[in-house]
This record gives structure tokens, sequence and C-alpha cells, in this order.
């Protein structure tokens, strides 16, 4: 039997906007996997609830999703929405809501492994410090161009800022994170 | 250190990714989530809209016409939808028409199952699958495979079973019907499942926090055995993994009466299961178990109303605390933070030696800290600390080194 076509992901979304749900289904198969890669770098910590915040990010498409209008690509606009979603957490009180209730849940802390190449995990672990010290538009634009590869026009959607400021952001960042590890400046 | 240098680290700093199955698990949380959720979506598109409204008209204006006949329907347009849940991330469409001002919700099942739970104040809500339609104001659960129906069991309520070239059957509360092929399967695993009773208990014994038991494949509530009816406290109280759902421990409910029938018997017509003859767990576990259920899919007022109910009632301490547990667990994921606060508070002066108390002073510890209350949160992140897991000691440790600092 001939496999039918699968539906963009633009379509996808117009699905979701009068109430699909099993179009939500599609999309969050699609982008979860690199969705929580991307919140759990920026949301960094022990204490984040990423999978939390993967959730509210995805029911924040389904409430959003008539307000998408094809400016960008669908997972430029879900990772933006995840920044925001990231963003609140890390601010309001939905980190006291959700980082407190299943400690079983939360991601296990950078120990290092004893087989592991203990100097490069040193400098990893630090790196993983200062990018917790980083602003949060700072660490938004670093983990977007610099580990997610996307590209500046689309990471500058993401973020809802002009390509220029987005480049000073990241400018920023390198910096920052450079002279922290070269400093040998740790947790 | 040039750019490649941080990016290549970069690239090796820690993810977080959950498993197949618990995205899978998160998936259909998601869905249920948007599905029960405030979040109202149209419906209909303004054109469609427009058209209902004129047709509405309409029809209003010749009904009106003809009064003395017979009276306009009540409109129940504004009756909720019937709420539907699926366990295992079930493939289905769902589609709302209206008739005469009354919404009904017609769901086309795939593949998987569907947890359904509808009253007389909700939507009329159909189930269909490509050889059968299903209709009642029902709670039910429904299984699927590959567009045809494999099961039904209803849990109240009345439920109309059509399958093609059949007649039609009616099911009423603790009532089952079971596709003929796969009752044969069921009943084949289910000897299979007592030759290895033994072994399964072992590994049962040794599960790990919040895993799910084995989950018959029908969900049929299973009797449980002499023994663990005779010693209710000790499921309970031994360890953190404490209760679990009473019509998951499945492993021990070999007893259960098909087991009479040999295994590949053939069933050339669709049978009735009758509810099992065995008495049931009482109200209070009942209480519990449907209060933990909900938490879990993440129907925290339902969850709540239900723990609540188990903790007023029960006169079992292990069962009081483990409800108080969920409840805590329910009150800070529905963003509840003073609730959340007192329930915490409430649970470690009511059960201080128990063994979640290490969990649950972190997580209150936690919460002081986030006030500034950092002389009350040492005390409890101290006893976390002592606590059997590694992870509330790590999150007890990682609090008092935010103290001192």
């Amino acid at each position: 039997m001939e496999e039918p076509t699968p539906l963009s992901d633009e379509a996808l979304l117009a699905a979701c906007a009068v109430g699909e749900q099993a179009a939500l289904g599609t999309i969050y198969d699609r982008h979860h996997r690199p969705l929580t890669r991307f919140i759990s770098r920026v949301a960094c910590g022990p204490g984040s609830d990423v999978e939390d915040l993967v959730q509210c990010t995805f029911l924040e498409v389904w409430k959003s999703a008539s307000r998408f209008h094809g400016k960008g690509t669908v997972r430029s606009w879900i990772f933006g929405i995840g920044a925001n979603v990231s963003r609140h957490y890390i601010r309001s009180e939905v980190r006291r809501r959700f980082a407190m209730d299943d400690l079983s849940s939360r991601p296990q802390s950078d120990v290092a492994r004893p087989d592991d190449n203990v100097a490069r995990t040193q400098m990893v672990n630090k790196l993983g410090a200062a990018l917790g010290r980083l602003t949060h538009d700072q660490r938004v634009a670093f983990v977007l161009c610099d580990i997610e590869e996307m590209s500046g026009v689309d990471a500058a959607r993401v973020v809802g800022v002009r390509q220029g400021t987005l480049w000073r952001r990241l400018h920023d960042a390198r910096k920052r994170l450079k002279n922290d590890l070269e400093a040998g400046v740790s947790e | 250190m040039n750019l490649d240098d941080l990016k290549s680290l970069a690239n090796e700093l820690p993810e977080h990714q959950p498993t197949e199955d618990r995205a899978q698990e998160l998936r259909a949380s998601l869905l249920t989530a948007v599905n029960k959720e405030q979040i109202r979506k149209p419906l209909f598109s303004p054109w469609l809209a427009a058209c209902a409204i004129a047709a509405a008209a309409a029809i209003a204006f010749y009904a009106g016409s003809r009064s003395a006949i017979s009276p306009a329907p009540t409109p129940i347009a504004h009756a909720e939808s019937p709420a539907l849940t699926s366990p295992d991330g079930a493939r289905f469409d769902r589609y709302t028409s209206a008739v005469l001002g009354t919404h009904v919700e017609e769901v086309h099942l795939h593949e998987g199952s569907l947890q359904i739970a509808a009253d007389s104040t909700q939507r009329p809500l159909h189930v269909v699958t490509k050889n059968a339609r299903l209709h009642g104001v029902s709670s039910f659960k429904v299984e699927a495979s590959d567009d045809t129906l494999q099961a039904v069991h209803v849990q109240s309520g009345r439920l109309e079973v059509r399958i093609e070239n059949q007649p039609p059957i009616v099911l009423g509360p603790g009532e089952s019907w079971i596709k003929p092929e796969q009752q044969v399967i069921e009943l084949a695993v289910r000897a299979n499942n007592e030759a290895d009773q033994d072994e399964a208990e072992n590994e049962n014994a040794g599960e790990a926090e919040n895993m799910e038991p084995t989950k018959p494949a029908n969900d049929v509530v299973l009797p449980q055995t002499a023994e663990q009816k005779s010693e209710p406290s000790k499921a309970h109280t031994a360890d953190k993994t404490a209760r679990k759902p009473l019509s998951k421990t499945s492993s021990n409910a070999t007893s259960d009466t098909h087991l009479a029938k040999p295994a590949l018997e053939p069933m050339p017509q669709p049978v009735v299961q009758p509810s099992p003859s065995e008495p049931e767990p009482s109200a209070i576990e009942l209480a519990f178990d449907a209060g933990y259920r909900a938490v879990k899919r993440g129907d925290y007022v339902q969850g709540l109303q239900q723990l609540e109910l188990a903790i007023a009632e029960t006169g079992d301490v292990g069962l009081r605390a483990d409800a108080r547990y969920w409840r805590i667990v329910a009150l800070a994921r529905s963003g509840r933070g003073p609730s959340s606060q007192s329930a915490m508070q409430e649970f470690m002066r009511t059960h201080p030696a128990n063994s979640r108390a290490g969990e649950v002073a972190t997580m209150l510890g936690w919460l002081y800290v986030e006030q500034g209350k950092k002389a009350l949160a040492k005390p409890l992140f101290t006893q976390g600390s002592l606590d059997a897991s590694s992870r509330v000691r790590t999150s007890a440790q990682a609090g008092l080194k935010t103290i001192a600092n």
C-alpha cells in the first residue's frame, strides 16, 4: 500500500490552529528531541526541569499556532517559543513550581566519570558553568548559533531581534566564555 | 582557545534527552493536557461558523413558526468535551459536528487505547473504528489495532457497541468486550504469566520508583491475592515505590476465572465478560488509586479530589502518607505554591519518619530558599542529606551549599 505523503510542518501547524490534536502529536514527534536539547542547554543547571519546559513549549505552540505567519521555519519558531518559555522559567515562580516536585526526574549533575579524559571533562564542566553565568540572551544566541548551528537570520527570528543585535550578543557570549575558560574560572 | 575549540567543547555539554518510552509518555500527557485544557480552540473556521449561524437561524425561524407542533430542542452547545486520555499515545482523529445546536464528537481510533470519561452533562461522543461504532454516556476504555476494535471495558454508565455484521451489544459497568482472537492471546499470556509468577514477583519487588507495573492488555480489574488483602498496609509502607494502582497488580491475579478455559479454545462470538466475582478493594483504596492515576496523567483537579477523600476517610497511616505525598505532587505541579507548601509542612509534621520524609523535606527546603528563609531550610536539607536516595541527598547537599553561599 502506498504511504501517504507526510504533511509539512506548516500544514501541521495550520491543522493545530483549527484544533487538530493529531497534528500536534506529529509536530511533537518531529521536534521534541532537538527542542529538548536546546532547552536543556539554555535553561542549564541541575535544578532545571527540562521535560516540563518542553511540555510548556508545545502547549504554547498549540495555543499560538494561528499566529504563525510563515516567516522563517517552523523549527525556528518553536525554538523561539522554547527560548521565551525558558526565560520565564528562569525568572519566575514556574521554577519554584516545577523544580521541587519530582527530584527523581532531574537530570544528573555533571559528575566526572573515571573513564573520561579528566582534563577534557573538566573543561566541559567549566564551559557548562560559564554558560550558566551568561545572560539569558547571550546564552540563547550562543546555543542557537554555535551549538544548534542555526543561521544568523533564523536565530535572529527566533529571539525576535535584528541580526546586528544577535551578532553582538553572540560576540559577547563567545568572549565571556573564552575568558572564563582561559582564566580557569570554575564552578 | 579558538572558536572551533569552543564549539567542539560546547557540543560535549551534557544534555537531557528522555528515553523513547518517556518521550511517548510525555507525548500522551501533552495531548491529554491539550485535550481537556482550558485552551479552547475554535472548532470551526469563521466561514464555517458563519454558515452554521445562518443555518441555525433558518432552522430557528422554521421551528418558531411551528412551535405549536414541537418545541425547539434545548441546545447544549456549551457542554464540555468528554475527557479523553491516551495512556499509550494512541493514533486517533477527533471531529466535532453540530446538529441543531448540539455538538456531537466523534473519535476515529486507528491504533492504541483511549480512556474516555463522559457523563450526561458532556457532549455525546462516538468512538469509531473501521469495523465498529461505540456510543453512550459512559466512562470506558477502548483499544484498537490496525483500525479494528480489539477490546472495550466499561467503568461506568452504559455503552452500546455495534460491530460490523453482528447484533449490537450494550455493556454496563464492569463489563468488557474483547475481540475473540485477542481473548485467546490474552488467555495464553495469562497462562504463561501463571507459570512465571514467582520470577515476575521477584522482578517487581526491585522496580524503580514510580515505575508502572505490568498492565494487562484489556485492563480488566483483576482481583488481589488473599495475601495482599490480609496485609493492606504493607503495600504502601514498605518503601518509596509504595502504592501502585490497584487494577495493575496483575502478576498475582492468575486466579481469574477466565483461566479455567483452555487457552486455545475457539471463540466464534464476542463474549461479554462480567465483573470479577471476588471482593473488590475498599472505596478508600479505589479513591487513592483513582487519585494517583489522575495525578500521573496530569488531571490534578480530579487527583486532588480523590486523594483528599482518601486522606480524610482512611484509618491506615501508610495509605494516608502516600495520599499526602501525591497531594503534594499534584499541588506543586498545578502551580498552587502556597497550598503545596502547607501540604509539605503537614506531611513533615504528621509523617516525620516516613521513607519519603527526606524528599519532602528537601522540596520544602528549596521553597524556603526561594523565599529567603534560609534558617528554616537548613534543618530540612540536613534531613534530606541523610535520605536513602542518592538523588535526594545530592539535591539536599546542593541546598546546603546554596545556603552557605
